[in-house]
């Protein structure tokens, strides 16, 4: 068990669970709101073949075996610096609407130029503090909808 | 069939003041910085600066909210090309080949054929549209839930074809949308997958998931290159190579000639129209062509084919626009709201009566063409220059336009969650080989092909004779059946004629 583990193919095995598990949860949520027709004449044909298809797929990995890692140094680097951007990104939405739109854009895009390698401090603080004001300030007068900034645009 | 009485009319009214035109240029303008703003839509183009339509008489109102139109639905092309972030769900299948052409370093050529493609693409729409306004509007009044569903069909059948190495993957994947598309109130009232969310109760939000798996995933694999265009030379831009791109346009006139045939007719489905049209025609295109292995690699056509059908499927929503006074759209919806505030009401009596006002907005957007092309020309070398900004920043800030962007399509956080969510699943599916373009087409058109199907049932009362009722149903699932099998069929008898003549002969 532990080989399929450490093989490439524990990801796309992974992957395939969750879709799996997503589509089992779906039809069954689907049918527990209403088992008439009119709701499940798409939903319950489609996630059926998507569950199938992909219970296919597995059986073809599985048979394959398990196969080398193919994760050299440098390739673990590349997706260690895609998983830093994806965290930042990620703490500016959930910080969006808590401390400001101009706030969270202007801590986002400086973090992320750290991250991808900038370290000049004009670019860290000047370019994203300016960047984060003109953005905020051109959506919060064409938008209807109510920002959380912190300077007061409007 | 024409009215020349009206169209003398319409002539003079262009032509008498200068007045109508001068609204055309700054609605051109903000159109393609609009659709070139990841994040930002032509509707919204439109509904900011509708009010500013009362201040002027109908005929230069519909000039200036058509030149937003027109401009933007080539910006919304620019953005699909460039970063892989279509503005529109109308550019979607741009950025299937543009893109690669853009990360081949062809990223001049691809403006200059995208701005080909829609130039023309625009300018026969109107033609069509001239000459068959009532035509186009009887037949779609014809149309109902079961044509609908088939014509959504035949856009899901493209899910299937960019499947690429991995048939099942791809297959599950584009299904996989499809599902996802439907999470929410369905049509009957009944709620689906929300898990308990308020933000899921309208669905998931398409153009934020479409940014979400397209761009954001796309632009998280970049952020270990300096640039778009990792070749120097290559990334210079070259207004001979955007000039070379937008004649090679033409070398193209099959597919630029279906294209805009498919833009025109889909376009003037209401709601369906725009975002299948271009998908419609790439899907085509790749199945008649000798070589479909190529497309979603940088293959010009597939751009070409898209562009072509989006231009004029502003076209075709004008036609149901116009003559029933029914919206295709977001954009059109706008129009019409335009209409409202001149007291004018689109449909029969409107063609009937204002028919030289009709003709005006049809032979101003002749001259919206070749504005596009100048300005075009003119924006695209500064648009391009996008690819010589480096990675480090040109990542943040495009992906804070379009989270941005997600907010003020949404009106809330659900838009920026959904760009984060799908983000991180786009670059989960592209990591391993599970179809990016097959799970966005399934959530543009998941929610739309289940309405229509239930509405057929509902028609019909699960009377499976009712398709035979339908004869424009029946057409049109026949040329889909042509469409997917026609070209293997061929083939196949092709392989068995040398064969089929020898045992004759033999006989």
């Amino acid at each position: 068990m532990l080989k399929y583990f450490k093989s490439s193919i524990t990801g796309s095995l992974a992957v395939i669970a969750g879709l799996i598990g997503f589509s089992i949860w779906y039809l069954n949520d689907a049918y527990t709101a209403s088992s008439s027709l009119d709701n499940l004449i798409f939903i319950g044909p489609l996630s059926t073949i998507v569950i199938l298809l992909l219970l296919i797929e597995l059986i073809i990995i599985l048979k394959k075996g398990p196969q080398k890692p193919d994760l050299t140094n440098e390739k673990k680097k590349d997706d260690f610096v895609i998983f830093k951007g994806m965290f930042v990104f990620a703490v500016f939405i959930f910080i969006m609407d808590k401390v400001g739109f101009d706030l969270a854009t202007a801590f986002f895009v400086s973090a992320f130029m750290f991250v991808t390698g900038e370290r000049r401090i004009w670019m860290l603080a000047g370019y994203s503090i300016v960047f984060a004001v003109v953005v905020t300030a051109f959506f919060s007068m064409m938008l209807p909808y109510p920002m959380e900034t912190l300077i007061p645009f409007e | 069939m024409f009215d020349y009485i009206a169209i003398q009319q319409a002539i003079d009214l262009l032509t008498s003041s200068f007045a109508p035109w001068l609204v055309v240029f700054p609605g051109m303008i903000v159109g393609l910085v609009f659709g070139a703003i990841p994040g930002l839509q032509i509707s919204m183009a439109m509904a900011i600066f509708l009010p500013m339509t009362l201040y002027m008489d109908f005929l230069q109102a519909m000039l200036f909210l058509t030149a937003i139109f027109t401009g933007g639905s080539f910006g919304s092309g620019v953005t699909a090309i460039l970063m892989n972030i279509p503005g529109t769900s109308s550019a979607l299948a741009s950025a299937f080949d543009g893109y690669p052409m853009a990360r081949q370093g062809k990223h001049n050529e691809a403006l200059g054929v995208a701005l080909g493609a829609s130039t023309f693409g625009c300018a026969l729409g109107y033609i069509l549209l001239f000459m068959l306004i009532q035509p186009i509007s009887l037949a779609v009044l014809k149309l109902g839930p079961s044509e609908m569903f088939v014509i959504i069909l035949w856009g899901m059948t493209l899910i299937a074809s960019l499947g690429g190495k991995n048939m099942i993957r791809g297959l599950a994947s584009g299904l996989f949308g499809l599902v996802v598309g439907t999470i929410g109130f369905s049509d009957t009232g009944v709620l689906r997958g929300a898990m308990g969310l308020d933000l899921l109760l309208d669905g998931v939000p398409v153009v934020p998931a479409m940014m979400g798996m397209f761009a954001a995933s796309e632009l998280f694999n970049l952020m270990n290159a300096t640039y778009l265009v990792e070749n120097k030379a290559a990334r210079k831009v070259n207004l001979k190579k955007i000039i070379s791109g937008f004649k090679s346009a033409f070398n193209y006139p099959v597919v630029l000639i279906r294209g805009s045939f498919i833009g025109v007719l889909i376009g003037a489905v209401p709601g369906v129209g725009s975002s299948v049209s271009n998908v419609l025609s790439y899907v085509e295109t790749k199945r008649h062509d000798k070589d479909p292995d190529s497309f979603g690699k940088g293959n010009p056509k597939g751009l070409v084919a898209s562009e072509s059908a989006n231009s004029t499927s502003e076209a075709g929503s004008m036609a149901t626009l116009l003559a029933l006074g029914i919206p295709g759209g977001g954009a059109t919806a706008v129009m019409l709201a335009a209409f409202a505030m001149h007291n004018i009401t689109g449909g029969p009596q409107f063609i009937r009566e204002q028919t030289d006002i009709v003709y005006s907005i049809i032979f101003a957007n002749f001259g919206q063409v070749l504005l596009l092309m100048v300005m075009g020309l003119i924006f695209i070398p500064l648009l391009a220059s996008v690819v010589r900004v480096p990675i480090k920043i040109l990542i943040p800030s495009v992906l804070s336009l379009a989270v941005f962007g997600s907010f003020g399509l949404t009106g809330n956080m659900a838009g920026p969650y959904t760009v984060l969510v799908f983000s991180i699943l786009g670059w989960i599916f592209k990591k391993y080989n599970f179809s990016v373009p097959g799970t966005v087409i399934g959530i543009l058109i998941g929610k739309m092909a289940e309405n229509e199907l239930v509405h057929c049932l509902q028609i019909s009362g699960g009377n499976f004779n009712y398709i035979f009722e339908r004869p424009i149903t029946l057409v049109i699932l026949m040329l889909l059946v042509l469409s997917v099998s026609g070209k293997p069929l061929l083939e196949k008898l092709k392989a068995k004629g040398p064969g089929l003549r020898r045992r004759k002969k033999a006989a």
